[in-house]
């Protein structure tokens, strides 16, 4: 993903990175990205019609986006409507 | 471009003047288009912006530990978060939701195309839509 990433900010448009693999996206150094901590794969947003948490997880990296931050940092965030 | 280097483009305009894109690589398509290659696909699909989430669909090759890709098809706002979007926009969060998105199916050993071939097109893609910023996810 961080590839297509990549790609995207090289064009020109500026990007933010949902990623639950913290590890795996390391590697790569996307542009913008958030964590959401303890969340499961197929989870990016949360949970099936867990709208509450889809929202704050998706406001939550929209505002990522606008702030300044280092490139290459991945943020981890808890959110506490979120339950393994 | 090496790794060391991150392509980094400044956010020029305020969140609620942005429309925005979803760029996903968890295997989301329309049930009406061709399903992922399980084997490994590097091909992308264009999603219509007034996409309603019953008309799509999840296929994608990773084992459900690595990706439970059954979520997702209950809903799949939890990895392309269409309705939510919407609900900014109503909310005067965000400006628009884009015209299209565009999503692949990750988890393919097919990586020399797809950084050569695949991510390449995407962009472009993006970049002669009107869309200000993407957001990513990767299921």
């Amino acid at each position: 993903m961080v590839t297509v990433q990549r790609a995207i900010e090289m064009v020109g448009i500026p990007t933010v990175l949902i990623t639950l693999d913290k590890d795996q996206s390391s590697v790569m150094r996307p542009s913008r990205a958030i964590n959401p901590e303890g969340f499961q794969f197929g989870h990016s947003l949360g949970k099936p019609f867990d709208q509450v948490t889809h929202g704050a997880v998706l406001t939550a990296a929209l505002n990522r986006l606008i702030q300044k931050g280092e490139p290459g940092v991945i943020e981890t965030m808890a959110f506490s409507t979120y339950e393994a | 471009m090496s790794r060391k280097a991150i392509p980094y483009t400044p956010v020029s305009k305020a969140l609620s003047d942005m429309t925005i894109m979803i760029v996903s690589t968890a295997g989301v398509h329309l049930k009406s288009q061709e399903p992922y290659n399980l084997k490994g696909d590097a091909t992308y699909r264009i999603i219509p912006g007034d996409v309603t989430v019953d008309a799509l669909t999840v296929t994608h090759g990773a084992p459900l530990h690595d990706y439970n890709w059954e979520e997702p098809r209950k809903d799949p706002n939890t990895v392309f978060p269409i309705d939510v979007l919407r609900e900014l926009v109503v909310a005067g969060e965000i400006k628009a939701v884009a015209e299209k998105h565009i999503t692949m199916m990750g988890y393919s050993l097919r990586l020399n195309e797809i950084v050569t071939n695949t991510a390449p097109a995407i962009a472009k893609e993006v970049d002669r839509s009107h869309a200000d910023a993407v957001i990513l996810t990767a299921g």
